[in-house]
Parts: structure tokens; sequence; C-alpha cells
């Protein structure tokens, strides 16, 4: 079979990252610059300040990873890029840097969803097993999915509010921890007990999630202990949340694999992060005995070898090839 | 010898091709703040009306602001990687630059562009921009300090004489040229 090499990029929110793709597998190379530290000093990703550091740095990535690599653009099949969703200032850098590269080289040129690169992930040291179930917990998106082969799926249940990571991120803050709040988050809950009470956010009657009226839960908890003067242990409190945040994930998975058999499932986005999940999660696929499949951490955090793994299949089957006038999209849904 | 300009920094999308320095073709579209469906499609459409091969460009010019941060970044990143990806000499100019270079001879004195709620302004002498007066004043400074302004209306952009005096600009890396932002955002201040 021919070899595909995939250029893809990933400027969607704070790493510039490229990465050189082989069948969606071999990941030739990969740089990615982030600007974490940055943002950290304003306490969360500043949208603005993201679009510049972007483009500061989009073709030093670029000249980075081709000396690297020893590979020239004139090799590759196609340019693959991440157009929606995520922060839109950032996104366009990419967007109209892949077209250049598309145009100058005369490739075809991919557009991928950068939730799907997550879920492609999976398939860079493992392979994908249909029919799977994948979990995509970020920021952004809390949605299960289930695919029955590469790009054929169904949406079997979303977040009817916020999204866990927003919600991590959320109560991190409301705990005065530093950006970025959800791993820093998980480290206190190691350390505490799950004693607060919170309540569960829908019932196990639907598929889908919720996770606004935890977030208000925890606020309310805080205000009241601080109004009555009494400590809170935000150790106890992290892992009190993260414990009714993790189970609500948990409790969704179930209903879907009492109700049909998965060959795979799979945890994805940049919450499977973190070790707590990922360790229900693998319980509860033990449990009902199918696979479990979570990337490597390098290709848990946003990266552009999951943008170039996910646009493997698409090259293949013809699908996503995009014109000059592609657009960047902040909003859209991981099956879009 | 062809020269492209490329200008994104405010609600149009502009190229100028450029054959041994006179104006080959212009491209100016209103692109109701979609640059990034806009741009590419039209630069290679200008290559293409006019048989001109990306390969045929000997050198870049790219307004760099300060306007539309979103706006300038999208010709920005087009022309920074163009001229990277084909070892090719780049231009840096501001959109003050634009107005100033419209002139056979550039009218020394202090030139504005309006923003949302301001105005970018900048003092030149005969030789162009002086060094670091590029700045960004509110509405109400300006009218406090009675700024005595020169020419504020884009539309008399000239680009016969913005390339002649465009072209006598030193090359920047591709990888520094980068927008020109003037304004800091809140989250920065």
């Amino acid at each position: 079979m021919k070899n595909t090499l995939i250029l893809a990029v990933e400027t969607s929110c704070d790493e510039t990252s490229i990465a050189l793709v082989r069948n969606g597998k071999d990941v030739v190379a990969m740089e990615v610059y982030t600007q974490m530290d940055t943002h950290a000093m304003y306490g969360g990703v500043v949208p603005e300040i993201a679009s510049r550091m972007h483009t500061e740095a989009i073709t030093l990535v670029l000249e980075s990873l081709l000396q690297k690599s020893h590979v020239k653009l004139d090799e590759i099949d196609a340019v693959a890029v991440t157009y929606a969703p995520g922060l839109l200032g950032g996104l366009l850098v990419g967007v109209e840097f892949a077209k250049v590269i598309a145009f100058l080289y005369n490739k075809p040129l991919i557009k991928v969803n950068h939730m799907m690169g997550h879920i492609y992930a999976n398939n860079i040291d493992n392979n994908l097993k249909f029919p799977l179930l994948a979990m995509v917990v970020s920021g952004g998106h809390t949605e299960l999915i289930e695919m029955n082969s590469d790009y054929e799926y169904n949406l079997l249940g979303a977040t009817m509010d916020d999204a866990i990571g927003e919600t991590f991120d959320k109560v991190a803050r409301i705990l005065d921890l530093p950006y970025p709040g959800g791993p820093n988050l998980e480290k206190l809950a190691k350390n505490g007990n799950v004693c607060y009470e919170l309540t569960k956010p829908v019932n196990d009657a639907i598929i889908h999630f919720s996770y606004s009226g935890l977030k208000s839960n925890v606020i309310n908890l805080v205000h009241n202990f601080k109004q009555k003067g009494i400590e809170i242990n935000k150790n106890d409190l992290a892992a009190s949340f993260q414990s009714v945040a993790v189970d609500e994930v948990i409790r969704k998975i179930e209903i879907a694999l009492k109700a049909k058999t998965y060959k795979q499932l799979i945890l994805a986005g940049g919450v499977s992060a973190n070790n707590y999940l990922r360790e229900e999660v693998s319980k509860l696929a033990d449990k009902y005995k199918v696979e479990f499949s979570v990337p490597r951490m390098l290709y848990c955090t946003d990266n552009a070898a999951m943008i170039g793994a996910a646009a493997y299949p698409l090259y293949i089957k013809h699908l996503n090839f995009a014109s000059y006038n592609l657009n960047a999209k902040s909003h859209i849904s991981t099956i879009e | 010898m062809y020269s492209l300009l490329i200008d994104t920094h405010d609600t149009k999308v502009s190229f100028v091709v450029f054959k041994d320095y006179k104006v080959l073709d212009v491209i100016d579209i209103e692109s109701n703040m979609r640059h990034s469906e806009i741009a590419m499609p039209n630069l290679v459409h200008i290559l293409d009306k006019n048989d001109i091969d990306i390969g045929d460009i000997d050198e870049y010019y790219v307004v760099t602001g300060p306007g539309s941060f979103t706006g300038v970044r999208i010709g920005v990143v087009i022309a920074k990687t163009l001229a990277y990806l084909q070892n090719k000499p780049i231009r840096p100019i501001n959109s003050l630059d634009l107005v100033a270079f419209s002139t056979e001879k550039i009218i020394p004195g202090c030139y504005l562009v309006p923003e949302k709620n301001g105005f970018f302004v900048g003092n030149y002498d005969e030789n162009g921009l002086i060094d670091s007066s590029l700045k960004y004043i509110s509405r109400k400074e300006y009218e406090d300090t009675r700024y005595d302004t020169k020419y504020i209306d884009r539309n008399i952009v000239n680009y016969s004489n913005v390339i002649v005096h465009a072209c006598k600009l030193k090359p920047v890396n591709p990888h520094l040229v980068n927008p020109l932002y003037v304004k800091q955002i809140e989250a920065m201040k």
C-alpha cells in the first residue's frame, strides 16, 4: 500500500503544533509550542494573546519540524488543519497557514474537527476497533459518541449546559487554584476525602450530561461556609467535586454499555489527562469486558499528531476536502 | 519582476500585483469581516487572471496594521508563510505608510488612521515614519490635543507611489514579520 504522509496543523487553543503523520499512525515528527506559561499569568487563556502568539510562532514551529524530520514539503500528500471547534482567532492562524502550504505545493487541504482528533489520538499507539464508544471530555465538550466505522457515528449524549472541563476550571477558580485549574484541582483531590455532600447532576433516565447544577452547588457551599466562618478543607471539597463530576460520566457510559456491545471504550479530549477519570472508566470497561483505550499523555493534550491521525481516513475516503474559502468555526459538535 | 502587496488590515481584502514596480492589477474587496473566506481565493484569482505562477512573485509587501487585530493576522500569516517557504524578501509596511507613501514625495506631518474609539497617529518626515512616533490616542485625547493631521482618507491610497517608497525599506526575516497592534488589549494593561 502507498504511504500517505500528512502535514497536520493545530492552533485551536494555546498550543501551536505541527506534525508529520504517516498513514494516520506513524508520527514522523511533531512540534508543540505551548503558551501555557504566558496564559498562567492571566489566570486563564486570553484568546487575543493566544492568536498573537500563534502568529509569531507558526513559521518557526514549521521550520523546526522540517529540520528535525528531514522531510521536504513537496513529499507530503495532504495538509490537514483543525478548523473547529476552538478559539476563533487561533484557528484562523492555522487555517490560513495550512491554505498557503496546500496552495504552494498543490496538495489537498483537509479540514479536521478538533474533537475527532482527540478520538483518533487513540489510533496512534493503539487501533480503533469498531463498533466503539467514545467519551469525549474537554473544556468545551462532554459528548458520548458511538462509531460504527471511520467517520460513521451517532451522538448518544451531550452536555445540556456546561462542559466537564469548564466545570473543573470554574471550581478550581472558586478554590483559588492557579491556572491550569483542572490539573491543579486533581492534585488537591488526591489528598482529600469525599466528605462534602454534593447533589448528583441529572437522573439516570437520560443519557445526557449536566454540570451547571454541580458548579452552582459548589459555589453556594463555599459561600455558605465563608459566611458562617467555617473553614473549607479544599482537598476534601476537590475530592468530593471530582467524585460527583466523574460519576456523572461513568453512569452515562454505563447506560450505553448496557444497551449494546462495543469492542472498545475510548476516552478522549483534554480532561482524559485526569488520572482519576481514567481509572474509573478503565474499571467500568473491565466490568463490561470491553477494551479500554486512552492516548498517552502527549496525545491527550492538544497536539497536531492527532489531527494527522484523524485526517488519514478522511484522505482515504475523500471526505472534508476543503477549498481556499474555508473559514474557522468556534463552536460545532464533535460529529459535525 | 513581480511584486505582491497584501493588505487585510481593515474591512477590505486587497491584493496588488506589480510588474517592474508598476501596478499590473488590483483586487480590492469589501469582505464584511469574512477575510478568511475571501483572502486566499482572491490571491489565487489575481494570479490566475494575470497568468502568473506564485513562484514568479519575486518579493512580498504586507500591511501589518495597526487596524483590525483578526483582519491583519490573516494577511500577515499568508504573507509571512509565502515569503518564508519560497525564501523571498518581504517588507512590512504599516497602515499609515499606505497613506503617507501615496504621494510622490512624502509630505512631512502627522498622519492618522481612524479606529473605533480613537485614532492611530504617526509623525512622518520626508524619509518616512519617525521612529517610535506611532501610537494610539483616544477620541478625547485627539480633540484635546488638536492634532494637525494630514490625509485620513484610505481612498486616496495610490499603489503606484506606495511601491516606490516601500521598495526602499529593508526586507525583514519572514519569521519576524508580525502584526503591529499598537493598541493594548484589556488583559495586558
